[in-house]
């Protein structure tokens, strides 16, 4: 089953095409490299995908349905979650509340019952917080529950920004860049913990320029260049492919 | 943790038994009517606050608080309408204005909704002022408020004339705010305001309206602002435009930042501290009494960025820091 296709996708930033008549599709339970060197669109696509930006041409599909031009919470609240390039968390609160607020649209705390207190909306507050424990544990963050989240070190941070996007429960996980600024170590740990988040049934949409890096855990890569595909395929062929190989260094001498 | 929770709640309880008997240890008019002043800008600068915690300055503020002041005189001098119906109107009302305004312009942020509730200020401060004055009274105002009063027939008959009574109305209405507003803080919605000030891309990300959750947090505000308009007007018994007109949310503000911006107990602090000090001690300086307000005000916020609510952390880190010494 297609989790996600895009049918050519087109931005346009007054005269710059940054991503031009762009198609492809991600399959259920897979995860897929949006890669290219820098500045060739990958982010420009993240963002129309998850509703940051609005495409000036083509269709985005999410599982059937038609999300082009959705509001992000919208899109979210099927299914599609995304990280940040940057880290992005709520420094001034705890961990574990990072994580509960993740959690918050799939509860059924209405406002009214939130401000009220109600013993239902007790009950909601006590099941977030358990399913919120549930994720640090399973991200390695569960003795830090407590801290303020700017007190993390990077790697914990960048951790916590993905136990936040699990708590939301996603089908399809959006990762924008996870690996920069992380150093060997970090970065074997966090593709093994992909890798994990794939076999518990989602598929991840994986977005990066470090293309070494994700070539061990993507099914499948699509390459962009100056907002075009130029390649797609499995990661070994792609890197094999002249185009390819062109973007990445300039054309032989 | 448990411990010094106990001790915050024996002081606040001391705060209000303190409060409830200030009466019988002064019958001075002017203080009474001082504290009462306080009263409603603790609600006025709490209202701020809320907006504040979704991270907007709502620089109409005391316009909005003039809409509850209008509405209530309307409801009880034009509609007969008694004080105890019209003071929870009038707040409903300018909640109500409120969310149409917010849904207009909350889609801006930052500098951008500042000059959206900028200009509103001075429109309805236009429109009281030129517009309708039969009914809003012009420039002059509208004067001789009724006080409210609460008449059981033959069992009893209570006017707030004096400023006895209507001390215990101000007081009675300041705590509820505090509670709600307290309560608000804790539940699931107050953590969410707070997030949007934190990060309004991550809320939005993780699938919560950004939009929904600000227009009811400037619904919330307003409304505690219509209800001090509200008191305000029936206890001064003139309102003109210019009461609240734009600079008069600047003193607020200074209350908020003072006290303790995004805390509950913060706009108390602030508002009590500030107002007390100029109202109380400063008057006998007369000439230089603003001079000094304002270096007060400097100087806290210098040196207390996160107001004078962060007094008790400060000291106990000194202890902290002393303590490793003395051992």
């Amino acid at each position: 089953m297609k989790m996600l296709e895009t049918r050519n996708l087109t931005k346009r930033f007054g005269g710059l095409v940054a991503v031009n008549g762009l198609a492809f599709h991600l399959e259920q339970g897979e995860i897929l490299g949006l890669i290219g060197p820098n500045g060739a669109g990958k982010t420009t696509v993240f963002n129309m995908i998850t509703g940051a930006l609005r495409p000036s041409a083509g269709e985005i599909f999410f599982r059937d349905g038609r999300i082009t031009g959705l509001k992000p919470n919208r899109i979210a609240r099927l299914g599609a979650v995304r990280t940040f390039q940057l880290t992005n968390l709520f420094p001034e609160m705890t961990v574990l509340d990072n994580v509960v607020l993740g959690t918050h649209h799939k509860s059924k705390i209405g406002l009214f019952q939130s401000l009220a207190a109600t013993k239902q909306a007790k009950d909601c507050e006590v099941l977030a917080r358990k399913q919120a424990r549930g994720i640090l544990e399973f991200m390695d963050l569960a003795d830090q529950c407590d801290a303020l989240a700017k007190n993390l070190p990077h790697g914990q941070q960048r951790r916590l920004e993905m136990s936040i996007a699990l708590a939301a429960d996603p089908q399809l996980l959006l990762l924008d860049e996870p690996l920069q600024g992380m150093n060997q170590d970090e970065v074997r740990d966090m593709l093994a913990r992909i890798e994990k988040i794939r076999g518990a049934g989602r598929s991840v949409l994986l977005v990066e320029h470090n293309m070494k890096a994700v070539t061990n855990i993507c099914d499948r890569v699509v390459v962009l260049d100056f907002g075009r595909k130029i390649a797609e395929g499995p990661p070994h062929a792609v890197m094999q492919d002249d185009a390819v190989i062109e973007a990445y260094l300039g054309i032989e001498a | 943790m448990h411990e010094k929770s106990r001790i915050k709640g024996v002081i606040l309880a001391a705060i209000v038994v303190l409060l409830v008997a200030m009466p019988g240890f002064t019958k001075e008019p002017y203080v009474l009517h001082i504290l009462c002043l306080i009263g409603i800008n603790i609600i006025l600068a709490a209202s701020l606050n809320v907006i504040l915690n979704i991270g907007e300055l709502n620089l109409a503020q005391a316009a909005f608080m003039g809409i509850g002041a209008y509405a209530s005189t309307f409801l009880v001098m034009r509609l007969g309408l008694s004080f105890w119906v019209a003071l929870p109107l009038a707040s409903v009302i300018t909640a109500a204005v409120s969310l149409l305004i917010g849904l207009l312009t909350l889609r801006f942020r930052g500098a951008y909704f500042l000059l959206f509730t900028f200009l509103f200020a001075e429109l309805v401060r236009i429109l009281f002022s030129n517009f309708w004055i039969g009914i809003f009274g012009g420039i002059p105002g509208i004067t001789n408020i009724p006080k409210p009063r609460i008449d059981l027939g033959s069992i009893a008959l209570i006017t707030f004339d004096s400023k006895m009574e209507f001390y215990y109305l101000v007081l009675f209405l300041t705590m509820l705010t505090i509670l709600i507003l307290g309560r608000i803080d804790r539940s699931r919605t107050g953590m969410i305001f707070n997030a949007i000030s934190q990060s309004e891309s991550l809320v939005e990300s993780i699938g919560i309206s950004t939009m929904r959750f600000k227009v009811l947090g400037v619904a919330i505000g307003c409304f505690f602002a219509g209800m001090a308009g509200s008191l305000y007007a029936h206890f001064v018994g003139i309102i003109t435009p210019s009461d609240f007109a734009v600079h008069s949310v600047l003193a607020p503000i200074a209350y908020v930042v003072v006290g303790g911006m995004g805390t509950v107990l913060g706009p108390v602090i602030g508002t009590s501290f500030l107002m007390a000090l100029s109202h109380f001690f400063l008057r006998e300086l007369g000439f230089y009494e603003l001079l000094v307000y304002g270096i007060i005000i400097v100087v806290i916020i210098r040196f207390m960025p996160e107001g004078l609510i962060s007094i008790p952390r400060m000291v106990s880190s000194w202890f902290a820091e002393f303590r490793p010494a003395s051992r």
